[in-house]
C-alpha cells in the first residue's frame, strides 16, 4: 500500500505510486487541501503511468516546475520515458 | 513555439554550467562533485532534448554523459584529452542548439566528434584506433510516425501505456517520443485513473504499418493509433504564405517574489485610482489631491519594480570569458588568470546581451595586446602569470564594468606615431596623453602593425565605442605604462527610462538625456560663427548644429533662438533649437523595425500631453555636426 | 469536409475611392485618425507615429505606399491597426490610414479569383486576390508583401 505524507511543500511517498494507488494519494491530498511543490522520492518503489500522469497534475498546479528528490533509478527512467525527466533533480 | 523557447533557455543555461565546471575540473578541490555536476548537465540536457526529438543532441549529450560516467566510476581518467573533447562536445552542442533557435528542421552532428566521444568512454582514447568500417548495408527501412492516443480506461483495465510504447520502439531503430499530457482535464475534473496520455513515436523500420498497430491490439476499441511518414517528408499541402512561422519566444527568469510585489502595487492602484476617481467625482479637491498623490507615487514604485522584472546578474556573462582567456593563453603561450569581480550586479537583461560583443572585443584586445609574454613580464619584474580582472558596480544609475590587466598599458609614443602616419592629426600636433590615448577610439585606427589573428577582425575600438553609446554609454580607458591598462564602460542600468531635457523645436517638444547636457545659452546673433557652425562660449569655439535644419523642420526661425551644449566623448557640441522647455523624466519607447534607419533620433517618448516626442540621438548628431564644421573649415 | 470553403471575415474598407479588403485575423483594432507625429527625415508612406494607449505605433499611408499620392484626411479617415510578425522583435502593430471603413464582410473561396495580369490600380504583387461582393470588386490586399518590414524601412533612408 501506498504511504502519502505532507510535509510543507514536501510530499513523501513511500510504496509503489501505480493505477491502484493513485486515487488513494490523490484523494489523500485533496482531504489535506495540500498542494506540494517538491516530492521526495526516497521510499518510491515504482511508478507506473498513472503515477506519472497524477505527478504531471501535481506539477501543473506550480506552472510544470516540480522536483523529485532521491528518485531511484527506476523511477527515474519511467518519468524519462513519460517526458518528465527535468523534474528530476537527482 | 514557446516550448522551444523553454528547451532553448534550459540547453542554454545547462551548458554554461557545464562548461564552467569543465573549465574549473582541473583546480576543483573536489574534482568528484565537479564530475557529477557535469554529468548532471548533459543528462538533463539529454533528457530535455530527447522530450523535444532533437537528436543530434541527444547524441552528443549522450557521448558526454556516457564519458563522464565512465570517469564517474574510474573507469576512465579524465585528462588532458577528455577535457579538450568535452569541450568540443559542449560546442558542438551550443552549436546545435543554435541551430534549433534559428529554427533549423535538420540537425547535422559532427559525427567524427561524436565516434571520438565514444572512444574515449570505451577507454580507447590514446590509442587513435580508426573508426571502423561502416558495417553491413542495412535492409531497406523507412522512417515512421506513429502517434497514439491512449483511450480513458486503458490503465484501469491494467495496461500500462508506456509499456505499449517500448514495445512499438522495439519494433525500430532511432526511436524518438514525445509524451503529450496536455489532454489531462483541470483538477476539478481529472480522474487520476483515466488515461489521457498521447505520444508521437518516430523510428525506422522495416515492420509494415500493420505490424507497428498491432502492437497496440490489445486496446485497440480505446485507443487510436495514426501512423504516417514523418511531416519533414511528407507533401505539404500548399498554404497561403501568410503563415508565418513565429520563432521561439525570448523568456526570461524571474523572481517570484518580485513578480509578487508588482502584483500587490497593482493591487494597490487599482483601490487608489478608484479612490481617487470616487473623490474627484464628490468634487472634494482635499481628498482628489491625496488620492492623486497616493496614486503617482505607486505608479512610480511599480515601475521601478516592473523594470527590476528585467534585472539580471552579470556574472553569467562574465563566466563566458573563463573560457575565452583559456583558449587565447593557450594560443598566444601567455599565462593569464582571469578574476571576476561584482558577477552579482545586476542591469537590465536587454543592455547585457549587448554588453558581449564590446567586452569579448576589449578582453580579446587586452590578452592579445596588454598582456606580455611570461618572459617579458619577468624581465619587468612582474609575476609570470598575468591577472585579467572583469568587475562590475553600481554607481548613479549606471553600471560600471571594468576590464582591467595588468600588462604593459598603451604605448603612447607608438599611437601618436600611427595617428600620424595615417593622417588623423596633423604631424606637429602636440597631445596630452588622455588625448593620445583617444585616438584608439578614432575611426581607421588600429594600433598592430599586423592584423592578428585575434583582434584583428576589421573591428576596432570606434565599433566598441560605438555600440556602448548605442546603449547611452561611454567608454573610457585608463592606462599606466609598464603597469595596465582599464578599460572602463559605463552603461545605464536600464534603457526604458531616462532623464530628459526637453526642448522645443518648431510646433514639437524633443528630449535630450540631461546627462549629456552640459549648459544652456542664448545663441548670440553672430553672424560670421553662423557660417562656421560655430559659436563662442568664454572663449572656447564650438561648433554647433540647429535641429531644425538637422531635421528639416518646416517654419520659421523665431527671432531668439537658444543652445544647449552637450558634451559627448569629450568634445562639445551645440544644439541650436527654439525653446527650453526642463527637465523631467521620459519613458522610451522604441520606434520599431520601420525606422531601423533614422538618423539623430534615439527613441520615441510620451510627453505629458499624450502626444510622442522624440529623443535626439545625441552622439550621432555631435558626429555629423563635427565632420560638418570640419567640412566646412576646411 | 474542404475548409478553403469555409466563409472567412474580412474588414472591407475604402482608400481614394477603391475598395480593399484584409483579413480580419489581422487586425487588432480600428481607430479614428487625429492626426500623427510626423517622424523627421522619412518618407510620405511612413505618415508618422501614433500614442495608442501608451504604445508608440507607426502609421502607414497606403496610399502613398501604392505609389498615388498622399491620403486625403476627412472625418472619415481611420487608422486599421494591424499586426504582423516580425523575425527579430516579435509582434509588431502597424497603422495603416484608410480613407474609411466599410463593413466587415464574410467571404469564401468561390468569390474570390486570382488577381489579373495586368491592369489593376495597384501593383500585382500587393494583391492575394479579386473578391465579388454586393456587385463591386474588392481588392484583398497581401499583407506580407504590402507590410513588408525591410522595405517600408529601406525605403525610410533619407532620400540624399
Amino acid at each position: 500500500m501506498l504511504k502519502v505524507d505532507v510535509d510543507g511543500s514536501l510530499l513523501r511517498l513511500e510504496g509503489r505510486l501505480d493505477v491502484r494507488s493513485v486515487m488513494h494519494a490523490h484523494q489523500t491530498l485533496q482531504q489535506l487541501g495540500a498542494s506540494p511543490g517538491r516530492l521526495d522520492a526516497r521510499g518510491l518503489e515504482g511508478l507506473d503511468t498513472a503515477g506519472a500522469q497524477w505527478l504531471f497534475v501535481l506539477a501543473r498546479r506550480h506552472g510544470g516546475s516540480f522536483e523529485i528528490l532521491n528518485a531511484s533509478k527506476p523511477v527515474v527512467a519511467t518519468l524519462t520515458a513519460a517526458g518528465f525527466e527535468r523534474w528530476v533533480v537527482r | 513555439m514557446s516550448g522551444h523557447g523553454v528547451f532553448i533557455e534550459e540547453a542554454r543555461e545547462l551548458l554554461a554550467r557545464m562548461e564552467s565546471s569543465l573549465q574549473g575540473f582541473g583546480d576543483a578541490s573536489d574534482p568528484q562533485e565537479v564530475l557529477h555536476e557535469v554529468f548532471r548537465a548533459a543528462h538533463t540536457l539529454k533528457g530535455a532534448a530527447g522530450v523535444f526529438g532533437f537528436d543530434a543532441i541527444v547524441q552528443f549529450a549522450h557521448g558526454a554523459e556516457a564519458l563522464l560516467d565512465k570517469a564517474r566510476d574510474g573507469v576512465v581518467q579524465l585528462g588532458t584529452v577528455e577535457i579538450e573533447t568535452l569541450l568540443a562536445a559542449h560546442d558542438e552542442l551550443v552549436r546545435l542548439v543554435e541551430a534549433v533557435e534559428a529554427g533549423a528542421e535538420v540537425l547535422e552532428g559532427d559525427g567524427a566528434l561524436a565516434q571520438r566521444l565514444l572512444e574515449l568512454s570505451e577507454g580507447r582514447a590514446r590509442k587513435a584506433k580508426k573508426a571502423k568500417a561502416p558495417k553491413k548495408k542495412a535492409p531497406p527501412t523507412q522512417r515512421r510516425l506513429v502517434e497514439v492516443r491512449f483511450g480513458a480506461p486503458v490503465m484501469k483495465e491494467g495496461f500500462d501505456p508506456l509499456d505499449f510504447l517500448h514495445c512499438l520502439e522495439q519494433c525500430g531503430r532511432n526511436a524518438t517520443r514525445v509524451c503529450d499530457w496536455s489532454a489531462v482535464p483541470p483538477d476539478a475534473t481529472y480522474d487520476p485513473e483515466q488515461c489521457f496520455l498521447r505520444a508521437t513515436v518516430e523510428l525506422d523500420t522495416e515492420a509494415s504499418d500493420e505490424v507497428l498497430r498491432s502492437v497496440f491490439d490489445f486496446i485497440l476499441d480505446s485507443t487510436t493509433v495514426t501512423i504516417g511518414a514523418p511531416p519533414a517528408k511528407a507533401a505539404e499541402p500548399e498554404k497561403p504564405k501568410q503563415k508565418e512561422e513565429a520563432p521561439a519566444e525570448k523568456l526570461v527568469k524571474v523572481p517570484a517574489t518580485r513578480l509578487d510585489m508588482l502584483i500587490d502595487l497593482v493591487g494597490e492602484l487599482v483601490i487608489a485610482s478608484a479612490a481617487s476617481e470616487a473623490a474627484t467625482t464628490r468634487a472634494d479637491a482635499l481628498a482628489a489631491r491625496e488620492a492623486q498623490a497616493t496614486v503617482t507615487h505607486l505608479v512610480s514604485t511599480i515601475r521601478d519594480t516592473a523594470l527590476s522584472l528585467r534585472m539580471v546578474p552579470i556574472g553569467e556573462t562574465f563566466s563566458r570569458f573563463h573560457r575565452l582567456v583559456r583558449d587565447v593563453s593557450k594560443q598566444l603561450s601567455k599565462d593569464i588568470a582571469l578574476e571576476v569581480k561584482g558577477a552579482e550586479t545586476e542591469l537590465d537583461k536587454s543592455i547585457v546581451e549587448r554588453l558581449v560583443d564590446p567586452l569579448t572585443h576589449i578582453v580579446r584586445n587586452s590578452l592579445d595586446h596588454g598582456v606580455e609574454t611570461p618572459d617579458a613580464r619577468v624581465a619587468a619584474g612582474k609575476p609570470a602569470k598575468a591577472t585579467l580582472t572583469l568587475s562590475a558596480f553600481h554607481e548613479g544609475g549606471s553600471i560600471v564594468v571594468d576590464v582591467r590587466d595588468d600588462g604593459r598599458g598603451l604605448d603612447r609614443p607608438r599611437i601618436l606615431r600611427k595617428a600620424i602616419e595615417k593622417r588623423l592629426v596633423p604631424s606637429d600636433v602636440q597631445l596630452s596623453d588622455e588625448a593620445i590615448d583617444e585616438l584608439i577610439f578614432v575611426p581607421g585606427f588600429s594600433s598592430v602593425d599586423q592584423v592578428s589573428e585575434l583582434s584583428g577582425r576589421g573591428v576596432g575600438m570606434d565599433v566598441v565605442r560605438r555600440s556602448i553609446e548605442d546603449l547611452r554609454g561611454t567608454v573610457q580607458v585608463l592606462s599606466t605604462t609598464g603597469k595596465g591598462l582599464t578599460v572602463r564602460l559605463r552603461v545605464p542600468l536600464t534603457l526604458a527610462i531616462i532623464d530628459g531635457f526637453q526642448v522645443g523645436v518648431g510646433t514639437r517638444t524633443w528630449v535630450v538625456p540631461l546627462k549629456v547636457v552640459h549648459e544652456c545659452v542664448d545663441l548670440p546673433v553672430v553672424l560670421e560663427s553662423e557660417l562656421h557652425h560655430r559659436l563662442d562660449l568664454r572663449g572656447e569655439v564650438v561648433p554647433f548644429v540647429r535641429l531644425r535644419d538637422f531635421f528639416s523642420v518646416s517654419g520659421e526661425r523665431p527671432s531668439r533662438e537658444c543652445v544647449v551644449v552637450v558634451e559627448d566623448g569629450g568634445r562639445r557640441v551645440g544644439l541650436v533649437v527654439d525653446r527650453l522647455l526642463g527637465a523631467s523624466q521620459a519613458v522610451i519607447k522604441p520606434l520599431g523595425p520601420l525606422f531601423q534607419n533614422m538618423e539623430g533620433i534615439g527613441g520615441a517618448t510620451l510627453l505629458g500631453t499624450g502626444e510622442v516626442g522624440f529623443v535626439v540621438d545625441v552622439a550621432q548628431v555631435v558626429r555629423r555636426a563635427t565632420s560638418l564644421a570640419h567640412r566646412v573649415s576646411a | 469536409m474542404d475548409l478553403t470553403a469555409a466563409p472567412r471575415p474580412h474588414l472591407w474598407f475604402q482608400l481614394g475611392g477603391e475598395a480593399y479588403a484584409v483579413e480580419v485575423s489581422a487586425v487588432r483594432e480600428i481607430i479614428e485618425y487625429h492626426g500623427s507625429t510626423e517622424v523627421p527625415l522619412m518618407p510620405p508612406h511612413l505618415k508618422g507615429v501614433i500614442n495608442l494607449r501608451g504604445r508608440v505605433v507607426p502609421v502607414v499611408d497606403l496610399s502613398s505606399r501604392f505609389g498615388r499620392g498622399a491620403t486625403e484626411v476627412t472625418r472619415r479617415t481611420s487608422v486599421v491597426i494591424l499586426e504582423r510578425h516580425h523575425a527579430t522583435l516579435g509582434l509588431q502593430a502597424i497603422g495603416v490610414l484608410v480613407s474609411a471603413v466599410t463593413e466587415v464582410i464574410e467571404l469564401t473561396e468561390s468569390q474570390i479569383e486570382r488577381p489579373p495580369a495586368f491592369g489593376a490600380a495597384i501593383r500585382e504583387r500587393f494583391i492575394a486576390g479579386i473578391a465579388r461582393h454586393a456587385s463591386r470588386l474588392i481588392v484583398m490586399l497581401d499583407l506580407a508583401e504590402v507590410l513588408a518590414f525591410d522595405e517600408l524601412a529601406a525605403l525610410g533612408t533619407k532620400a540624399a
